[in-house]
């Protein structure tokens, strides 16, 4: 029998590589009020009549990988002639026009807040209704996208929200990861 | 950047709708098959006179042979359009576009959907392989944004905006209630409609358009030879669309309480038509009612009420049947529901009866201009289409 160890030694240079949320900051956030019918049906051990609406499709590799950045780390683009930001990225300008002058530029920690929002009570989710608004960005950029750890009586137009990477749905038995907006920790 | 308009140059000589709602005894080729014999009848001629075709639907087939297999045409042009919920009245401004150019002298705009089959709630799309980040907001959820939105920039109570909206739900069930082609041919108490389970945000089930089957066409030539074919032709004074840019899906600036494209869309419109005060020169108007706000919001696009103001004139019962601005006279989505290749055909179908005075106990008196009006997409990322016809 063979066996691999592997030593790692942390530096002084951690400091500088902590991640900008600690492992207490998220479990402060915890959530334990969980019921257990709910908690068994997000495992997928209870079944449960969906609605009478088409299943979500899996995600396809190529366009995933062509949006990585986007999807994985929430990376949008502004325009170098204008300064307008767009989320998902864009190769042409919403504002001006120009072609091939947007810029990557993350926002996935940028404070954003609730523009307008809905409760939908007949999109798939695993727990209905889907809470969905429109999220707008300090310093500019726009998207519709679910919240999530809320609420719903909580929602109201101003509400500060942070994003965060959850899974979205499994289709075909693939996870879809992609980002929802969680009121501001 | 403009339209040069083919005001006057085009007529409608013959028209066919059938009748909307779950139609389980006929699938999409016998509803394309009635609509397209009614119309021909009308304008009293053979199938075999039209020289060219466009066919409008979303998801009930593909190609041009969805409607000539149907018919068994021999050797005509068929064309297949999609442009979301304007897909019916796509297939009427290109069919135009076709007689006013000379390429054709007689053509059929025709479209149909057939909705009720696959069983689902609501209108569903589909989707090219995706990396699985778009919104998963359903239609109703995405019109639901307008509601808050408007309330709040034009400080109505939320209370207050929903007696309006059930108001314009009431209205268009009333009108539905007289049109025998229509899905739902009862009058619903206002209380009901306030009451119903809600769907999204404000909105309840009443407050959303139907899901029916359906098909409507049109037979268009040139203005000069509209009388070889009907005493009574209407003609085509505007036509107008536009594929919107989306701006407002990325822009902070959009506020949810307008449809840009549909201002842009009325005002070339009415630019063809010589109209310059629509409050006063359109006599009626068959809009996109998808859902109640979208009713609303199109009222101060479209220059019937001024900003902010068109609460106040649906709560005065300007826009209904015997007002004096009727809005969807013959039910509208609401009562019809919305097969998505027939919806703008149909709304045409409203205005062939209603100009020639064959719309019954829905007649209005003496309309001179009206205006048919679709949009599909979601607020603030969408296309719109509007035409003003007359006689």
């Amino acid at each position: 029998m063979a066996l691999d160890a592997l030593v790692l030694e942390v530096t002084e240079n951690i400091e500088a590589a902590r991640p900008s949320r600690s492992v207490d900051y998220w479990r402060a956030s915890k959530c334990d009020d969980l019921p257990y019918n709910n908690y068994l049906k997000w495992r997928g051990i209870l079944p449960f009549e969906p609605p009478r609406r088409p299943d979500p499709s899996r995600p396809a590799a190529p366009p995933a990988r062509r949006s990585e950045r986007w999807k994985m780390a929430f990376v949008g683009s502004r325009c170098t002639a204008c300064e307008a930001v767009h989320l998902p990225p864009q190769r042409a300008c919403a504002k001006c026009g120009a072609i091939d002058q947007l810029q990557s530029e993350s926002l996935s920690t940028t404070p954003c807040k609730v523009a307008t929002y809905t409760l939908d009570h007949l999109a798939y989710s695993l727990q209905p209704p889907v809470v969905a608004a429109v999220v707008d960005f300090e310093g500019g950029g726009r998207t519709a996208c679910q919240l999530t750890d809320v609420n719903p009586d909580e929602v109201k137009i101003g509400l500060e929200l942070e994003m965060s990477f959850r899974r979205l749905y499994t289709a075909e038995g693939v996870h879809n990861y992609f980002w929802k907006a969680r009121p501001h920790r | 950047m403009a339209s040069n308009g083919i005001c006057d140059r085009v007529a409608i000589v013959g028209m066919g709708c059938t009748a909307f709602g779950e139609r389980w005894d006929k699938g999409a080729n016998d509803l394309l098959i009635d609509a397209a014999t009614d119309a021909c009848a009308s304008a009293r001629i053979e199938s075999d006179q039209i020289d060219a075709y466009w066919l409008g639907t979303m998801t009930s087939g593909t190609s041009g042979m969805l409607l000539s297999e149907a018919l068994k045409l021999e050797n005509k042009p068929v064309t297949r359009l999609e442009n979301m919920c304007a897909t019916g009245s796509e297939a009427i401004r290109n069919a135009a576009y076709a007689v006013a150019s000379g390429a054709y002298d007689l053509v059929m705009a025709i479209g149909v959907e057939k909705l009720k089959d696959s069983g689902y709630m609501g209108l569903t799309g589909s989707s090219p392989p995706n990396d699985g980040t778009g919104a998963t907001m359903t239609a109703p959820a995405t019109f639901s944004l307008l509601a808050p939105a408007y309330a709040a920039k034009y400080g109505v109570d939320e209370a207050e905006l929903k007696d309006v909206l059930s108001r314009i739900a009431w209205k268009n069930h009333v009108n539905g209630a007289k049109n025998p082609k229509a899905q739902f041919r009862r009058e619903v108490p206002i209380e009901k409609i306030k009451a119903s389970p809600a769907i999204a945000g404000m909105l309840g089930i009443f407050d959303c358009s139907g899901v029916s089957d359906g098909s409507a066409a049109a037979i268009l030539c040139r203005a000069e030879d509209a009388h070889k074919y009907t005493d009574q032709p209407i003609f085509i004074k505007g036509l107008a669309f536009t594929s919107g840019n989306a701006d407002g899906y990325y822009s902070q600036d959009y506020d949810f309480t307008t449809f840009p494209e549909v201002v842009a869309t009325s005002r070339e419109a009415y630019q063809q038509a010589g109209i310059s005060n629509p409050r006063a020169d359109v006599s009626m108007a068959e809009v996109h009612d998808c859902f109640t706000p979208t009713e609303l919001v199109l009222m101060e696009d479209m220059g019937f009420s001024e900003r902010g103001e068109g609460w106040k004139d649906v709560m005065a019962g300007r826009f209904d049947g015997d007002g004096p601005q009727p809005v969807n006279p013959d039910g509208g989505l609401k009562s019809f529901g919305h097969p998505i290749g027939a919806s703008g055909l149909r709304m045409m179908f409203e205005m062939w009866l209603q100009l020639r005075g064959e719309a019954g106990e829905r007649q209005i008196a003496n309309p001179k201009l009206g205006l048919t009006h679709n949009l599909g997409g979601m607020p603030g990322r969408c296309v719109s289409f509007v035409s003003i016809v007359g006689k």
